[in-house]
């Protein structure tokens, strides 16, 4: 895996443990009452532990990057490029980001969320 | 938002044939995507059930997760006759599954008040064991409905 694949990788994981654990701490989802099959092991714990793993795993730059998207946007921080467009805003991309995704990390011009495409 | 009006015959399997966790789920979210998409939302749902199995116990499972594939709230359902290892918190096999997806943000936050909403449908569906009783997907959303009508 390349390394620009791991680092979407780890940035798509990241959002979705952050979409988890959001949704873990609203009243609505701890009245479902999932819960942990070891009495021990506490669910958003678990969570916000495993977040922190990848956190680290991502550059610091990213990350921030990353932290700056999630607090404006609240979610749809790293997104699938669909037929050219941006999967967050909806902007036609620029051909040549296409070409550069294979090698760099790529941010939309103009919502600036991380782009990745699906081959 | 009505549980039952989210439902469509052809994402309900009423005979799943897999008998193991990975391969139900993969059953399962195959009645909403197929191909690159099916996999990343099955990596989705593993990263939930990696916290802690959505087995709730007495033969139901309600795996679900948010994802950016999803544009609006979509439902599968699956019922398995001889059971599946789900790691459920009773250790006992499922025979009742909802695949719950919704796309990172929802208008209301309609995922999780249907969350809620299968939650307690599915209590009642384990008593007396009433979620063998459809014999035909369309059978099963009229049960649902009017399960839901007297919530």
């Amino acid at each position: 895996m390349t390394k620009v694949k791991a680092q979407i990788n780890l940035l798509r994981t990241l959002e979705e443990l952050d979409l988890i654990l959001k949704d873990m701490a609203s009243p609505a989802y701890k009245k479902i009452g999932f819960k942990s099959p070891k009495p021990t092991l506490d669910f958003v714990k678990t969570a916000e532990k495993e977040r922190a793993h990848i956190a680290d795993q991502v550059e610091p730059i990213l990350l921030q990057k990353y932290e700056r998207i999630m607090k404006r946007y609240g979610g749809r921080v790293v997104v699938q490029v669909i037929n050219g467009f941006c999967g967050g805003c909806f902007i036609k991309l620029p051909s040549e980001y296409i070409t550069r995704s294979s090698t760099d990390i790529t941010n939309c011009p103009n919502c600036g969320r991380f782009l990745y495409w699906v081959k | 938002m009505t549980l039952s009006s989210l439902l469509k015959p052809e994402r309900i399997n009423l005979n799943l044939k897999s008998k193991k966790k990975n391969d139900v789920l993969k059953e399962l979210i195959g009645l909403i995507k197929t191909g690159s998409d099916a996999q990343m939302l099955l990596d989705t749902i593993h990263t939930r059930e990696e916290l802690g199995s959505t087995g709730i116990g007495k033969g139901v499972g309600i795996p679900h997760c948010r994802s950016l594939l999803i544009d609006k709230l979509e439902i599968a359902v699956g019922r398995s006759k001889n059971g599946v290892d789900f790691n459920a918190i009773d250790k006992k096999p499922v025979h009742f599954l909802f695949l719950i997806i919704a796309p990172p943000q929802d208008p209301g936050n309609q995922y999780l008040i249907i969350l809620g909403k299968v939650a307690m449908i599915c209590q009642e569906l384990i008593k007396k064991k009433r979620y063998l009783e459809p014999q035909t997907p369309e059978e099963l959303i009229n049960l649902i409905k009017s399960l839901e009508e007297k919530l």
